[in-house]
Formats: C-alpha cells, structure tokens, sequence
C-alpha cells in the first residue's frame, strides 16, 4: 500500500490523516499506559525498573511517546493555524512546536532507554 | 492573532425603544442590531414593541412590519419570503436562519435580531457577501467534461446517480452555515467555508462531472478544505435542512482515498 | 451573450441566484417525449387553447419547437433534473398540457423534483461564472436613458453599496425585470416583483401590451400566499370544497383538476362564493396529496411538504392544504417581437423596432402566453427568448462598436425624478401607499370583473396616484437606502397598476384571465387583438391596438383557429 505520494508532504490530506492514525494508535496505546501505571500504583522503585525493563513494555512506552508527540505536534500545528494570522509569527510557532516535541521525544526516548537498559 | 473582542467602534449602544403595541395582550419585543455607515456612530440596538395581532406570523413579517410602521430607515434583505431565495438569512434568537421561515411564536424570549455574524456590516442588518460569493465561484460551480453531450439528447443519468445530489444541490446560499461556523470566523479568507464546500461536493458526486481530480487538486492544502474541525454549527443552522459537514467528510474520504489507493 | 464575446454586464438589485425565478417549483414544458409520445405541435396547440387564441401563433410555435434543444442545452449546462428509469428527464403532467390536440393528458413537463426554476436559475448562474460574465450586484436600476430620437442608449443605476451613481451606455438594454404581482394585496410574487421595468418602459414614453391579463394561480398557500406548485396535481393531487366533493369534475369533466389555472381560479371562485368553501369563514378551499403518499411526496414534492408545513402547519402526508386563487403571473409586458427587440406601434406600424432596448421574460409580452399562460410555460418562454435575444445580439451587435455621444438632457431627466424622490418629504410613507394601491388591486382587478367594480378601483387608484405626490421617505442616505429603494418599485408599481386596471375596465369581453361578469363571452370579432397602453405624468392612459398574429412562423404547422374553450 502507498501511504502517501511523493509530493503530499505539506498537503492538508497528509497532515489530517496522520492525525486521524495517530489518534487510532493512542487508543489501545493510552488505554494500556493508564491501566499499567495504575496497577504500578502500590510497586516498589525495583518492580517499576524490573518492569520497565521487559521488552515489550519498553517497546510500547517508546510507542506510546512517540504517538502522543507526533499527535500533540499535528494538534498544536492546526490550532496556531487557526489562530495565529501573521504568517512569519506562524512559522516561527511551528518551527517552536517542532523543537519542543523533537525535545520531548528525545527526552523520553532516552529515558526509557536508559531505564530499560542501564538500570538494575 | 484572530480578533477575540469586538475592535472599539463596533461595541454595541443601547439604542432607542419604540412602544408601539398600546394594552395589546399579545405584545414581543424585537431587539434589532441598527447600524448606520453614515453617521459613523457606535452600532445600537433598537428595541421595538409591537402587537403580533397586526402582523403575520414569521419574524420577517414583523421586521417589514416595523419597517412599514415604525421605521422605514430599517434596512434589511429580503425577497421571495417563502425560503428559496436565501435573501433574508440573519441571527434570530441566536441562530442564524432564515427571517421568512421562522416563526415567532417559536421564540419564547424577546426575539433579538442581528446580521449574520463575524462579517463586515454593510447597514443594519445587511453583511458584506462578496468574499462569500467569490468563494463560492472560485470551486467551480459548473458542470466539467471532456466527453462531449450525445447531440440533440440529454446525458443519462440514473435514478440512484441523481439522488446523490439529493441534499446537496437544494443549497440557496444564504451563507446561515459559513457563518456560523468559528472555523470560518477565524479564517474566512483562507478556508472556503461550508457553503462553498456543499457545492463543490455536489459536483464531486454528480455521475456526469468528469473534473474529479482536479477538483480535489484544488482543495490541497491545509486551509481551503481542512480547516473544517466538524463542530457541525453548519448543519445545526442550515435552514434548508442541509448538512454540508457530513459533505466535507466526504471529501475528506475522497482525498484520503485518492491518496492511499 | 458574454460567451459570444460581446461585453455584458448584468445589472441586478438581488443576487442573481435570489430573483423570482428561484421559487418556480414544477417545471418546464418541452415535447421531449420521454414519457410518451409528444409532438411539439400538441404543445403549441395547447399553448394556443391556453392563450385563449391571443397569443401570437408564430411566436408560440417558435418557442415550442425551441423548447427541445433548449431543454436538452440546460441539462448539458448541468441542470439536476429528476430522472426516469431509463435515466431521462424525468416529465410530469401540468395544466392544460394534452396530447393529440386535447385528447389525452401529456407529460410534458420536466422537472428537478419541485425546485426547477432553483435547479435552472443556479445552474444559469454558475454557467455564467464559467464564462466570467459581469455581474453587477445590488444595483437598482433608475431609468434607460433615450435620446431625443427615441433611441435607448443605456440606463442609469444605483450602487446600493457604496452609493454611488453609474450611466452605463449600452448597444442594447435587455430588461427582464419581472412581473409586478406586487401591485396586489396578495400574491405568490416575491417582494421584489415590483415591474421595475414596466415602469421604466412606461417612463420613457413606450407603450405596454395586455396588460389586463393576470394570471390567479389556483393554489396559494392561504393567508401566507406561497405557492403550492401545480405540480402537485400534476402528481395526482386534487382540490375539493365543504361537502368534500371534487368540484373540478363538474367545471372539467375531462382535464378535471388538470385544466388551465384561469378555468381552475374561476371555479375555485364560484365554489366559494356559492358558500362551499372551507374552514370557518368558508373562504378557501382544500388541496389534496394525502393519498399519494409518502414515497411520491418525498421524491417529487418534498419542497411543497416543506412550505406547507412551514406556512399552514400541515403535515401534507395526513391532512390537505388550504388553499386560494392567489395572483401569480402577468401576462402582459414589454412588446417585443420574436428576437426579444421591444416593438411599439409607430405610424401605423405595429411592429416597429425600438432601437437599444430589448425584453425577455415575465418582463416582456412576446406575446405567447396571451390571456393565460400554461404552467410551466413561463421557465420555457424565459429560456427561449432569453437565448433568442443572445443570439440577436450576436448577430446585431460588433464587439467593441464604440458609443455614439450622448447630450446632458438624457441623463439630467433621471437624476432630477430620483433626486426629486431621495428628499421628498410629504405627509405619506411609502408603505402606506402601496397598502392602499394593493388593496384596491386586491378588491377592483380581481378573479371576476364588472365595469362599476373597475371603475371604482380606477377612481380609487387616481386619487392613490395623487397621494404619491405627498411622499415622504425618511432616510437620506444613498448607502443601502431600501426606504428610498421601495418608493421607487412603488412608482413602478404604481404605473403597472394603473395601465392593468384600465386595460382591463377596457376590455369589453372574457378571454383566459380576464373574466367578466357583465361581458362573459369571448368577443373574437371585437377583441381579437392586444391592447397596447402609454401611460402621461397625470395618469391617464392611451390605448392603442396591434393585430394577433394568426399565422405561423414556417409551414411545418397549421395556424390554430379560434374556437370555444373546453378542458
């Protein structure tokens, strides 16, 4: 299947679509991180690192980051669009939104990582 | 920055009261938003209180009632007063619709009558529609096709092809969706509204268009289409019944369709 | 026009999707055949039988010939006609419309549900856009401007936006300005129909044709006036009184509820004065489509169910709607022959062309609708004539003839009359003139007519034409001024009025529309023939004559003679 074609990068069907998919994925993704922290709730430090650590949690939770910026950075993008008229102010904005979820998920990313990883 | 407040010479006044009903038992108050380019003054709203037995039933029959009897400086559109021309669209009772087709009687409060909002007055209770007129003819409001027509007959047409511009075509372009649509408040002059979308949808289905793609083409972008956020005031307001949002997300389909096929 | 190169501009005082063509509901007649066998000829021939022989033969067998190409080009152009299985324009039966020369009952006329004249004008007007025609929008047009030669070399309007004044010259001035169904009390017209045109006709010395003649459309929406299509028993819908007895299967044992509009107002009439009418000042009558139900309703009618429920509060599929002959068309207009160039009766010539103006529409008087039009023959004649006159002008006019010089005079004579208007400031509104001029139209020109009712009305309508003297307009301004803007449709109006209750008081017969209780034959030896009317400054009004014509435009049919009307 061809997601997109070679030229749509700045279309408006690109940007929609993809926040209608991300949206999708942070479903069941959401869900799974709500009901995980919560039933981490009465854990020791120990447990959350050791469970943290399993693959398939990290895996998620880099997931779950990654959607959850790439959705907030789509969502932000359409509302300074909406609001914001003076055009060099308005790519300034985005260029803003862009390092601040670029910031975002490499923070977390790492973090993850690091936890996962060099934590014991 | 989208203008949040009213700029200064646009606050409202407290205008003038006009009692006209005597001890009648059926009185309304109308509140009627009066502007006038001439004077250069704040704009006001007048209130009139007339007796609903002196005047027929729709609120455009009270406002030519106040014109004709009260104040014949009152200017507002109006044409066929039976719902087809689209010429008396304004915000009743805080919705925008058609002054011919509303009743009064549906209006429990004093009935308050403004242009229709978020557009350039022009006097009174009449907007400025140009832009909403350029839009509309900026999709292309007309019939694409390369085939030539079978000479000296029509083109056929199902009945099932035809009933998909059922909905669509009725539109009389009063402009009661576009302008009530915040979306289109913010960015009346990027995003086409819904008005100009429902039609350009209704040449998107219709089986005998052939200018499909570029049709689309022409709505790329994040702001012609896209700035539609479906918060459905257009098909809440629409006083034809029409609901141009659920077009715009078939056009929404047909984009992401055409993208990913 | 503009497609053929020619520099257009149309001048209009609503958006051009919001003129009165937008609320013609049932549609447009043409032998297309597609429900069965049709000629154009049976279609003239009703026509004909319609006009009750007044209408020009050649100009009717013009456009009912025209008719099929030109319904064939609006669907080309992309007009959302209903359809039939096999994927053709859908056509439903109307009034009057027969086959076999008054034989069977046609189905002729093709319709977009019942919202044609909307699916036509938005389509007409989105073909323009595609060929950037220039549309002038919210101007209110004053006057033409003639030339001391009798010429017309453009008209002057008014930019209701900013305010400002413009003479645009011209080559030709097309007026399709409407009918004046504002003159009355009650009528399925718009607020708009205020005979804009006539009026400017009238001003500039020219004469009017048959202007007695208006049509009563027999199912007005009681109380409110809107227009409940003829469509609507076209589809099977059907009128009853009191004793809930389909009455129309006395007054038309054949066509029954499908017979003319004036046949079906003037029984609706005598039901009512005869005390069968309905409700409980038994004053209307009731209208049927409750047994067609909700499918036929839904598909073909769904506007009508909509009005009806909006303005009588009746759900169409249980209860009827209340009904009443309410005033919808005006026959008579601007004369003009076939190319839509306006004629005038000129040294004994009665088809002498006026140089720069031409009419086509409700506006005009071709005159092939005579002393009563068919339904859904007035989309038709519009169409027809409109593309006749783009044609003429086509031929008639070189794009880019420069413009002849005009002297100051010519315009001065417009500018003092609105000038003079835009300060009166007399004892009357306007509205209060026109309520006055309504009602008396309402009472004197009605359904049925005698000569001491009209002449009481003509004493009534002389002393409301004084009153206008003693006008008063409130607001000054010349932004969006719409006090001033009804004053001048009231002046227009005014000048209609006149001419129609005095062509009609003229007019010693009944023929079609003008039905009179003190002369209710037809009168052929005497009568066959338009009446032309100029109207002075004191409102006194001349009458002239020009012959019918009897005869055909080719050979490809036979004149239709004069005989008694029966549906």
């Amino acid at each position: 299947m061809k997601i997109f074609g070679p030229n749509s990068k700045l279309s408006g069907t690109h940007h929609w679509w993809w926040q209608r998919l991300s949206a999708i994925c942070l479903v069941p993704l959401s869900l799974w991180f709500v009901f995980s922290i919560l039933s981490q709730l009465n854990s020791n430090y120990a447990d959350v690192i050791q469970w943290i650590s399993s693959a398939p949690v990290t895996l998620l939770l880099i997931l779950f980051f990654c959607a959850v910026f790439y959705h907030a950075k789509l969502g932000l993008e359409v509302i300074a669009e909406d609001y914001v008229h003076n055009p060099p102010v308005l790519t300034l904005i985005k260029i803003l939104i862009k390092s601040i979820v670029i910031l975002g998920v490499l923070v977390s990313v790492t973090a993850i990582i690091k936890i996962s990883f060099f934590t014991s | 920055m989208a203008q949040f407040r009213l700029p200064k010479n646009s606050k409202i006044a407290k205008g003038k009261v006009f009692d006209y009903a005597g001890n009648s038992k059926n009185k309304k108050t109308f509140k009627v938003y009066r502007w006038d380019p001439d004077s250069g003054a704040n704009p006001r709203t007048d209130s009139y209180v007339i007796d609903l037995e002196k005047c027929g039933p729709m609120v455009l029959d009270a406002i030519i009632y106040i014109k004709n009897e009260i104040d014949p400086s009152l200017t507002f559109r109006r044409s066929c007063r039976e719902g087809i021309c689209g010429s008396c669209a304004m915000n009743i009772d805080g919705t925008n619709t058609l002054a011919c087709t509303k009743s009064i009687k549906s209006i429990k409060r004093d009935v308050k009558i403004y242009p229709l909002p978020h557009m350039q007055v022009r006097k009174d209770l009449v907007p400025d529609l140009n832009n909403f007129y350029e839009q509309y003819s900026s999709v292309q409001p007309w019939l694409q096709s390369n085939t030539p027509p079978p000479k000296n007959k029509e083109r056929l047409q199902s009945k099932e092809d035809r009933e998909k511009i059922d909905g669509l075509y009725e539109c009389i372009l009063c402009a009661c969706c576009s302008t009530s649509c915040p979306s289109y408040w913010w960015n009346s002059d990027k995003y086409l509204g819904p008005a100009t979308l429902l039609q350009s949808y209704r040449w998107l289905v219709d089986s005998r268009d052939e200018a499909t793609n570029e049709r689309l083409d022409a709505l790329e972008g994040p702001f012609k289409l896209f700035r539609c956020h479906t918060i459905m005031n257009c098909a809440k307001t629409c006083p034809k019944g029409l609901n141009p949002a659920k077009a715009i997300a078939e056009i929404k389909k047909m984009m992401v369709a055409r993208e990913t096929a | 026009m503009a497609a053929q190169g020619l520099s257009t501009a149309c001048i209009t005082k609503v958006f051009p999707t919001r003129s009165h063509t937008v609320a013609a509901q049932g549609g447009m007649s043409a032998a297309l055949g597609n429900m069965g066998e049709d000629d154009w000829r049976w279609h003239m021939y009703d026509t004909i039988k319609g006009s009750d022989w007044l209408g020009d033969q050649d100009a009717i067998e013009y456009m009912c010939k025209e008719a099929i190409p030109a319904v064939i080009e609006l669907e080309h152009y992309g007009v959302p006609f209903s359809r039939t299985d096999a994927g053709e324009i859908y056509q439903r039966p109307f009034g009057g419309m027969t086959t076999n020369y008054g034989e069977g009952t046609a189905q002729r006329t093709c319709a977009a549900a019942d919202r044609t004249g909307h699916a036509i004008l938005h389509t007409l007007y989105q073909q323009s856009l595609k060929h950037d025609a220039k549309f002038l929008i919210e101007y209110f047009a004053i006057d033409l401007v003639m030339d001391k030669e009798g010429v017309c070399k453009g008209v002057i309007a008014w930019n209701l936006e900013d305010g400002s004044m413009h003479l645009f010259r011209a080559h030709s001035v097309i007026l399709a300005t409407g009918g004046y169904g504002r003159s009355y009390f009650s009528c399925t017209s718009a607020h708009t129909c205020t005979g804009d045109g006539n009026g400017m006709i009238l001003r500039a010395g020219l004469p009017l044709q048959d202007m007695e003649f208006t049509q009563f459309h027999p199912t007005g929406i009681y109380g409110a006036g809107c227009l409940i299509t003829e469509g609507v028993r076209g589809e099977g819908g059907y009128l009853t009184n009191s004793n809930n007895e389909r009455f129309m299967e006395r007054y038309a044992p054949n066509a029954k509820d499908l017979a003319s509009r004036d046949v079906v107002s003037r029984s609706m009439t005598m039901e009512i004065t005869e005390g069968r009418g309905v409700g409980s000042e038994r004053d209307h009558i009731f209208l049927h489509l409750e047994h067609l139900g909700p499918d036929v309703i839904n598909e073909r009618l769904p506007g009508i169910a909509e009005s009806a429920e909006i303005f009588a509060g009746v759900d169409v599929t249980k209860e009827p709607i209340p009904v009443l002959p309410t005033v919808h068309y005006n026959m008579g207009g601007i004369p003009t022959n076939l190319n839509g160039e306006v004629v005038t009766l000129k040294d004994g010539n009665p088809d002498a062309v006026v140089p720069g103006i031409m009419s086509i529409g409700e506006a005009a008087c071709v005159s092939v609708h005579g002393a009563n039009r068919l339904g859904s023959n007035s989309l038709l004649d519009l169409v027809v004539f409109g593309r006749a006159a783009a044609i003429h002008c086509g031929k008639e006019i070189t794009p880019g003839k420069p413009h002849s010089s005009l002297d100051n005079d010519a315009t001065d004579r417009v500018l003092s009359r609105f000038d003079a208007l835009r300060y009166a400031d007399g004892s009357e509104s306007s509205a209060a003139i026109r309520l006055e001029m309504q009602k008396t139209m309402q009472k004197h020109a009605a359904v049925f007519r005698t000569g001491e009712l009209m002449s009481e009305g003509i004493d009534k309508l002389e002393d409301i034409w004084e009153s206008f003297k003693h006008v008063k307009v409130s607001d000054r301004s010349m932004i969006w001024n719409t006090d001033l803007v009804e004053t001048l449709e009231l002046e227009n109006l005014l000048g209609s009025a006149m001419v129609s209750i005095k062509a009609a008081a003229n007019r010693e017969e009944s023929r079609g529309a003008h039905a009179r209780e003190d002369f209710p034959e037809r009168d052929d030896d005497k009568w066959m023939k338009h009446t032309l009317t100029w109207l002075d400054k004191a409102g006194k009004v001349n009458f002239d004559y020009r012959p019918v014509h009897m005869y055909t435009m080719t050979d490809d049919c036979e004149v239709v003679p004069p005989k008694k009307r029966v549906y």
